[in-house]
């Protein structure tokens, strides 16, 4: 597994000069914020799409406190920061940033972006989400992004193309979900950091190259033996979001003896659970996979049944001994899903544990973590 | 000082007539009033001592209790937060209730009390029971003080707390059903999902939502697609509400009611440009934003005592103009606030006390922006317009363009902000603007880290001395600005 993920780490780095090079070629470079934008969409517009979701480090959360108070959180505060700081190459010579407006963090930072005169494009996402009225103020919005996108390249947006864009996405996560499967053993042989970057990886290396390492990694993997001890507490890893570069969360519960065998996260990750639903317009068929079918993101409303309800499937189907909440400071949404989840969790005696990261990991703040996540697991041990 | 009598159950029993009586109630609404009134400081937590104390020392040291406007103002609170303790009575004579939140528009909640009268009760308990508490008690704490449900730590608003507190304490009854309106933050709305689940589905609520995607200085009232898409949401909810208490709001209703409303908003304005463009200032900021919620929120005993109440403030106002006597002496610096606290009062009479006064509310203030035509017939699209010109609710940059205008048709020497950091819509972005507006309106603006709705996540010590410094900061600028000064500084230099 080693190989493959360094080479994916490689290929992964390249894409920032690629992206350069691109851009001298006369391409449009397009940074998105998360999985209601279709990159497909702009593959299909002969664009270079570019996730923005970067997260796990402190000091670019500090140099946004200028202009954006500090109860907001850190992953979107990050968004400004590294900006700020001189750390985003891709910002600087990106043609559109679209960021879809979900919630009230984004949206001020989406705001911060206009201030600083740069190219932000907003999809709007009502969070009502089971009315019609909401569900077509979406595909509108959707629909306002693809002329926006033909105007920046000056040709039509091949269906096409989209739709095979999405089929090659669909491939991908097929690709993603054999790997998943193997987390479902007593001792798997992945754990979720190295899925997490996997995720991760698939944002920035050519779809057809990551899909053919995927099922590269997956034929190696298939009969490898586990890389935890038997018996160790098997874990679900919920949350907002796993961002690139926001690992040490996962690594400190796999160094403390924990086996994170399932996450269910509302960004950083791609849904590889759900594929598009391909018929007719590809446009509709990315908005109501993403709007509709998928699991609702906590923000939209009503979730929070909906989304308890998914994870006691992920619970039986992954074996799981107990939850972690992983929370981003300050963000009032997933806190409360948090007490909801207690209750309910509760009631199943399900065990759980909220880890609020502001992506503070100095030494001060690990060793109570460290703490806290030792006797989670030593808690989970007694109850196996 | 009230002398309180002790009957021999112990009991202070003549502290709630004597409160009623201080607000200028009518012997008979006191007779028929204080019984309800105990009964209903009690259902909150509030002890007789609580009481006593509000009317010995919190309301007296902080509000103007010498204008009759102010007490009324403060009575017709003390009306709706008696009536509030009456829910579960009006729910057993199957009389509907329907609650609405803050901030929305009262306009669309007053439409349904205008239809259903006496069938149907309609309030905002969360936000009586904090203003009631924080503003008139200082004990905002009996409903706000449980953290399990809302971890204190992630910085959540008091408003909702307050409301999941009461309502998971059996404080506030389930109503038929709870409009809440996420045109603003996400939280208000979830605070409903998440009181519905803990509470197995016994609080019905509707929403309503509208994503923040505009460009930053789009002017949102005049975007059609999206007052369009506001009031589809109006209609949408009006449409489940009369499903669930089978009354039906018409246009023409709607359409009556904004009439009611924009005499509300016109008496407002008046008593704003009042208070905020006389030297002295005639009255404090508390005072001006206690009137401030007639256009936000729905009163279940109706506008009738608020507007008696406005109607006698702007005359005591005008008397006080003509006669020159301000809240402090000629001259004094003023401040402009971005939510002034009404709930955490003390800060204003901090300031007071420095030598420096609060005027407008930027939240409950209009400029010549709002008084324009609607361009549109629809009661509807012109209450989305209404909402789409209020510049604590639309985006960044508009926000700027609508505070400019008001910091231009205001007096003031500075601009206060910092009172709703808990809110990720309405706080986070004041250090975006705030610079920006400064730009915009050569006025300083200052910032203090605060929380509009309860002062115990900050020291007081501390921002106390934030507040002196601001008001010395702004004495010595006036001073250094002033004609005496420029005057001296001649004869210094002709000396």
């Amino acid at each position: 597994m080693e190989g493959t993920m360094k080479e994916l780490d490689k290929l992964s780095k390249q894409r920032e000069s690629d992206l350069q090079k691109a851009k001298k070629d006369g391409k449009s470079i397009i940074q998105y914020t998360g999985n209601f934008i279709p990159e497909e969409m702009i593959k299909a517009a002969g664009a270079e799409p570019y996730l923005m979701c970067r997260g796990g480090e402190s000091e670019p959360i500090d140099a946004s406190l200028e202009d954006i108070h500090r109860f907001i959180n850190p992953l979107v505060s990050s968004m400004v920061g590294f900006y700020e700081l001189g750390l985003d190459p891709v910002t600087p010579i990106s043609d559109l940033i679209v960021m879809q407006q979900t919630d009230n963090h984004i949206a001020r930072i989406s705001e911060l972006f206009e201030f600083k005169k740069l190219p932000v494009w907003k999809i709007g996402v009502p969070p009502d989400w089971k009315k019609k009225i909401a569900f077509n103020y979406y595909i509108k919005s959707l629909e306002k992004f693809k002329v926006k996108l033909e105007d920046m390249t000056g040709k039509p947006i091949n269906n096409e193309i989209f739709k095979n864009e999405l089929e090659k996405t669909n491939r991908l996560h097929e690709a993603l979900r054999r790997i998943d499967s193997l987390r479902k053993r007593q001792n798997p042989p992945i754990g979720l950091t190295e899925f997490a970057k996997l995720n991760h990886y698939s944002f920035m290396v050519d779809k057809d190259i990551m899909i053919e390492e995927l099922n590269e990694l997956y034929d190696k993997l298939k009969d490898a033996p586990g890389k935890f001890h038997d018996n160790d507490p098997r874990i679900l890893f919920c949350g907002r979001a796993l961002a690139i570069g926001d690992y040490t969360i996962p690594r400190l519960f796999g160094e403390s003896g924990g086996i994170i065998v399932s996450d269910f996260m509302d960004e950083g990750m791609r849904p590889y659970r759900n594929d598009y639903t391909i018929n007719g317009e590809p446009l509709i068929s990315f908005a109501k996979t993403s709007y509709l079918e998928r699991h609702p993101i906590s923000v939209f409303q009503p979730a929070w049944e909906d989304r308890f309800e998914y994870m006691k499937d992920l619970i039986k189907e992954y074996d799981v001994d107990g939850v972690v909440w992983y929370q981003l400071s300050f963000d009032e949404i997933y806190d409360m899903e948090y007490t909801v989840l207690v209750k309910l969790l509760g009631e199943l005696n399900i065990p759980i544990i909220k880890i609020e990261s502001s992506y503070e990991y100095s030494k001060e703040t690990m060793v109570p973590l460290n703490t806290r996540v030792e006797s989670f697991i030593e808690l989970l041990k007694k109850g196996k | 000082m009230v002398e309180l009598i002790i009957d021999s159950e112990g009991k202070m029993e003549k502290v709630y007539k004597q409160f009623l009586e201080m607000l200028d109630f009518s012997q008979q609404e006191v007779s028929q009033l204080s019984y309800d009134f105990e009964c209903a400081t009690k259902k909150v937590g509030l002890q007789p001592e609580d009481v006593k104390y509000a009317m010995n020392s919190w309301i007296p040291q902080n509000w103007d209790m010498t204008l009759k406007g102010v007490r009324l103002c403060i009575g017709v609170y003390i009306k709706e937060f008696i009536d509030i303790s009456k829910i579960d009575e009006y729910k057993n004579d199957g009389i509907k209730v329907i609650y609405g939140m803050s901030p929305s528009q009262a306009s669309l909640f007053q439409a349904i009390k205008n239809i259903g009268q006496d069938k149907v009760f309609v309030s905002c308990p969360d936000f009586i029971y904090s203003y009631v508490l924080g503003g008139f008690f200082n004990r905002i704490d009996l409903l706000n003080n449980n953290d399990e449900n809302l971890n204190v730590r992630c910085r959540h608003c008091s408003l909702n707390r307050v409301r999941i507190n009461s309502a998971l304490e059996g404080i506030i009854p389930a109503p038929d059903v709870i409009w809440s309106w996420g045109f603003c933050c996400d939280e208000a709305p979830k605070t409903e999902e998440m009181i519905s689940i803990i509470s197995q589905n016994k609080w019905k609520y509707i929403i309503s939502r509208m994503p923040h995607d505009v460009n930053v200085g789009e002017e949102e009232d005049k975007n059609k697609e999206r007052v369009e898409y506001l009031a589809e949401q109006f209609k949408d909810a009006h449409s489940e509400i009369a499903n669930i208490i089978g009354i039906e709001i018409k246009n023409k209703d709607m359409y009556n009611t904004l009439v009611e409303s924009s005499k509300h908003i016109r008496k407002l304005d008046e008593l704003t440009r009042l208070v905020s463009n006389n030297d002295p200032q005639p009255m404090g900021g508390n005072e001006l934003a206690l009137f401030g919620t007639i256009n936000s929120i729905t009163f279940n005993t109706g506008y009738t005592f608020f507007i008696k109440a406005l109607d006698i403030i702007i005359e005591e106002v005008k008397q006080r103009i003509n006669k020159k006597v301000g809240i402090l002496p000629t001259g004094s610096p003023k401040l402009g606030c971005h939510f002034t606290p009404i709930c955490v009062p003390w800060i204003e009479r901090t300031f007071l006390e420095n030598g420096v006064s609060i005027s407008f509310s930027s939240h409950i203030s209009y400029s010549k922006r709002n008084f324009q035509p609607f361009d549109y017939f629809d009661p509807y699209m012109m209450a989305a317009q209404i909402w789409l010109r209020t510049a604590s609710i639309v985006n960044s940059g508009y926000q700027i363009e609508l505070i400019s205008e008001m910091i231009s048709e205001y007096d003031v020497d500075g601009m206060l902000y910092g009172f709703f950091t808990f809110d990720r819509w309405l706080g986070s972005n004041q250090n975006m603007i705030l610079k920006r507006i400064e730009e915009e309106t050569g006025i300083q603006h200052f910032y203090i880290e605060g929380d509009f709705w309860d002062d115990t996540n900050y020291k007081k010590s501390d921002r106390k001395g934030r507040i002196e410094s601001i008001s010395y900061f702004l004495k010595t600028k006036k001073l250094m600005t002033s004609k005496v000064y420029a005057d001296s500084m001649k004869n210094l230099g002709e000396g």
